[in-house]
């Protein structure tokens, strides 16, 4: 494949090259993977072999993007041809030209700790049925799914610029679900684990049976738990909270795309957003992040953003064309599901870095308030109101953790919220999931407890 | 783009290899797609994209073990690695006591309105002048608007399925949609980003009523107000309740949810669980439809489906294997995402039907009209419970629009709104989405909380 790849990108810079006034870029994409998923203990094993190659074409203010599910020359030629022609075909553009950042060769490998490739699809599934095996037990579990995917993932990116660049990484990823029925109750619980750097997500979770028995242990207290109150009130949210809180509710409104159409940060630099206690980054280079890579989608150092330093906005993530149209520095924050489509500004590993306090000292002086774990999910809109769906959540009564409560929701400004903050934690972990923004991508989110002094709790029916 | 002519050939010795290869039975789904869109952002043309996309997609089965594998690269020799791949997964697989086997020869009915040569072979310039109409059409409504996102799309797919079994079938449709996203800045007030979808099978929809559709609800919202306690009915606009009934209840219709007890509606059949003004259907046989194709992704013909009629529980929809878990027949609801995923089960066009109520009287009294709701992808289809933000609500008092209301939180559970809650039913349709038919709904005892 790689002689090939190079083949086709050298190829692709020479004609691409001959083309006046125009800035072309070239993704290659090679994604080998297999999905393992066990529903009520039945295994079903799938794998593919996912390749092609995407040109965008860059002329006199438009853009044209072409994609095709084959990887040769031939078909590298035609995708520039029918990119120049549509760019053409729009006669007179109103964008900027993207932010060009130099010529460049270089290929980069992520460590990996165990190869993907080096464990058998029959370890992998026994691994995963020792898992099945331990939520099966109770007897309130009804049913159960798990989800399994790894790959190995080669991106290859070439430019009018004279760049190519190359990046291969093994992304693995599980999540599993189970449901309960007791005494009329119902319930679910979901976890999620990922990992860069090969088949070591057992390492992480300590095994099948340690992550089986959390699991079941989130899902005995959702069936046990009774419904909130709803209303305002002190909210301790654990670092899964605060890693969605801070992608979904707050990170979304820093994406270039989103500022220039009018997100409520727009025109906030410099301005005071969020309590001095907080610091968010949205950082490509921590280790063993989903969002962890070295060149984005338009072949761009990845680096870090401070979005928030101290309470104050600073930056935003940009892509190359945003980056030109708001005057910002190219971020590396493009990304693209995969060839089939255009990059978009996306979120990589985003979190809040830690505080000092602890989380006794956070909970001490709440009289009543709610110690929110994990969430299904969240959403913000442009204008900064955000919602996010809690799964796992206790009472604090007087300054202890007490009884769970159940399917609830914590909505806001996430502005107000992120100015409501009065202690942050000294812990930190980070979290796998994937971003839906019209395409899925792998991200990682997370931070430390985080205290909130008071916050719209939705209690349901 | 490689053609089914092309392909089907393709697919054929693909099949007859696994079988060579030690499969009982092996079916391959291939789909070719071509699509062109235009994409404007911050109300400036963004991007004029144009993707061909086709592969195969491999299923066998070997001593009741079911294993998957899809390639891109259709050469031969590629063919014959992506079949080694299916049979190794199936390999490596659970054997499946339930597994039913593949599907058997099927008839199928050709689908009016759903292909359209002159829209399969659009300029793709004429895409761009779909996209200034749009961009003109906001900046005539004023320079308060702006429009945030919009697209307007074409595509044109062909899709051939054939099995051990002697399944056959091909077919191809066309599909365009027009999108549009808009927000307007007044006197320092920001509101919520609204956004309307048209589409169509044979021609490219026209963007002024899809403009007109999201303006409307935006100039409601240039105006705040306030809830001041009490009980308010809340009104699902379509869109609205496509969200919410897409999320926590329709899952609950699927007899794969019915086979893994996680249906609100499990040994049910027969009974009453719904108000009875409440009927919803599933009709992958649409004339017109959004979602209608001949046949599913196992290729079994499409067809129409009383799932509630008049609140009683008449049918789930199912795919071969789940149907067979649950002792009924496939529904032709196997949907799969081209041919790089397994089918499983999903709804094809939905369609709930209207009731007898006029707007005026769905906003009698003191209401929050809801246009979306945001997060509802939080909500549980386990339970049928949601917590999500209403985005826009407007309140309405004596059938007037006072203006949007911000933050509204918006609690309950969809399964006890459809049997108990329901005020009134409105007597129009519309499509919120593609493949979507829904009325408006007026319930009551939903949880609101500013």
């Amino acid at each position: 494949m790689e002689a090939d790849v190079y083949r086709v990108l050298e190829r692709f810079i020479d004609e691409a090259s001959r083309l006046s006034g125009v800035f072309a870029e070239l993704r290659v994409e090679r994604v080998r993977f297999s999905r393992i998923s066990i529903r009520e203990g039945v295994a079903e094993v799938s794998s593919g072999i996912d390749q092609g190659i995407a040109v965008r074409v860059f002329y006199r203010g438009a853009a044209g993007f072409a994609s095709v599910s084959r990887v040769s020359v031939d078909d590298a030629l035609y995708a520039l041809r029918t990119a120049y022609s549509m760019a053409r075909a729009m006669n007179r553009g109103e964008q900027p030209r993207p932010v060009e950042v130099g010529g460049l060769r270089k290929h980069y490998r992520h460590p990996v700790k165990r190869s993907i490739d080096d464990v058998s699809v029959d370890e992998k599934v026994r691994d995963l049925e020792r898992l099945d095996s331990i939520v099966s037990r109770p007897r309130f579990v009804k049913s159960r799914s798990i989800w399994y995917y790894d790959a190995v993932e080669q991106r290859y990116y070439a430019s009018t610029e004279g760049r190519l660049v190359s990046e291969e990484r093994e992304v693995s990823y599980l999540a599993s679900s189970i449901f309960g029925l007791e005494n009329g109750v119902r319930g679910s619980s979901i976890m999620v684990e990922g990992s860069i750097e090969g088949y070591t997500i057992w390492d992480k979770t300590g095994g099948p049976e340690k992550f089986g028995e959390t699991l079941v242990s989130r899902l005995r207290s959702q069936l046990e738990a009774k419904t909130p109150r709803a209303g305002r009130f002190p909210v301790v949210l654990a670092p899964e909270a605060v890693g969605v809180f801070v992608h979904e509710a707050f990170g979304h409104l820093a994406e270039a795309d989103l500022v220039a159409s009018g997100s409520v940060l727009q025109g906030m630099k410099g301005r005071r957003v969020a309590s001095p206690l907080v610091t968010i980054v949205d950082d490509p280079t921590v280790k063993d992040g989903f969002g962890t890579f070295m060149f984005d989608d338009e072949g761009v150092e990845a680096s870090r953003v401070v979005i928030v330093e101290r309470g104050v906005h600073r930056e935003i993530m940009t892509d190359r064309l945003h980056a030109a149209m708001l005057g910002e520095r190219p971020t590396g924050n493009a990304r693209a599901e995969s060839y089939r489509h255009p990059p978009l500004v996306r979120m990589r590993n985003t979190f809040m870095l830690p505080g000092d306090a602890r989380l006794e000292e956070m909970l001490e002086d709440i009289d009543y308030g709610y110690y929110i774990v994990s969430t299904s999910g969240g959403e913000t809109s442009p204008n900064g109101s955000f919602q996010v769906g809690v799964r796992e959540a206790f009472e604090i009564v007087k300054g202890e953790i007490g009884e769970p409560v159940r399917n609830l929701s914590i909505s806001g400004n996430t502005l107000e919220t992120l100015l409501n903050i009065d202690m942050v934690g000294r812990d930190f972990k980070l979290f796998y999931g994937r971003c839906g923004k019209g395409q899925v991508v792998f991200v990682s989110d997370g931070g430390p407890h985080v205290r909130v002094k008071s916050m719209a709790v939705g209690g349901r029916v | 783009m490689a053609s089914i002519e092309d392909l089907a050939p393709i697919a054929e010795k693909a099949v007859r290899k696994a079988l060579d290869m030690g499969a009982d039975e092996a079916e391959a789904y291939v789909s070719a797609t071509r699509s062109t869109s235009v994409v404007i952002e911050s109300g400036k043309i963004k991007e004029f994209n144009h993707t061909v996309d086709a592969g195969i997609g491999l299923r066998v089965s070997l001593a009741r073990k079911v294993g998957f594998a899809y390639t891109t690269r259709l050469g031969a020799s590629f063919i014959g690695e992506a079949v080694a791949r299916a049979i190794q997964s199936a390999r490596a697989s659970s054997e499946d006591k339930w597994w039913p086997g593949l599907p058997g020869p099927q008839k199928y009915a050709s689908i009016p309105g759903t292909f359209s040569e002159e829209l399969a072979h659009t300029e793709p310039s004429a895409l761009v002048e779909y996209a200034r109409e749009i961009m003109d059409a906001v900046r005539e409504a004023g320079s308060e608007f702006v429009l945030a996102h919009a697209a307007v799309s074409v595509s044109a797919s062909e899709t051939y399925i054939v099995n051990t079994n002697g399944l056959e079938g091909v077919d191809r449709g066309t599909h365009s949609s027009i999108y549009a996203s808009i927000l307007a800045r007044v006197n320092g007030l920001v509101t919520p980003e609204v956004f309307s979808i048209g589409s169509s099978r044979v021609s490219i929809p026209s963007p002024s009523p899809v403009v007109e559709k999201s303006l409307s609800v935006v100039r409601e919202c240039t105006v705040k107000a306030k809830l001041d306690g009490g009980g308010y009915d809340v009104v699902f606009m379509p869109a609205a309740l496509a969200e919410i009934i897409g999320e926590a209840l329709l899952p609950s219709l699927t007899a794969e949810r019915v086979a893994r007890k996680r249906s609100l509606y499990g040994g049910m059949l027969g009974e009453k669980v719904m108000d009875e003004r409440v009927t919803i259907i599933d009709d992958g046989a649409l004339e017109s439809g959004d979602a209608s194709s001949k046949f599913d992704g196992e290729g079994v013909a499409t067809k129409r489906k009383l799932l509630v009629e008049r609140g009683v529980l008449k049918s789930f929809i199912a795919d071969t294997y789940w149907g067979h878990r649950i002792g009924m027949s496939s529904t032709g609801n196997a949907v799969r995402r081209g041919y790089s995923t397994r089918p499983g089960t999903g709804y094809t066009n939905v369609l709930m039907q209207a009731g007898d109520a006029g707007l005026d009287e769905l906003v009698e009294g003191r209401v929050l009209v809801v246009h979306y709701v945001q997060g509802a992808h939080t909500a549980n289809a386990d339970t049928g419970e949601y917590s999500v933000v209403a985005n826009p609500a407007i309140l309405y008092e004596n059938g007037e629009a006072r203006g949007w209301v911000p933050g509204v939180v918006l609690a309950g559970n969809i399964g006890t709104h459809m049997s108990k809650d329901i005020v009134a039913i409105s007597k129009t349709l519309e499509k919120p989405y593609p493949a979507v038919h829904l009325p408006a709904v007026r319930l009551k005892d939903v949880k609101v909380l500013q």
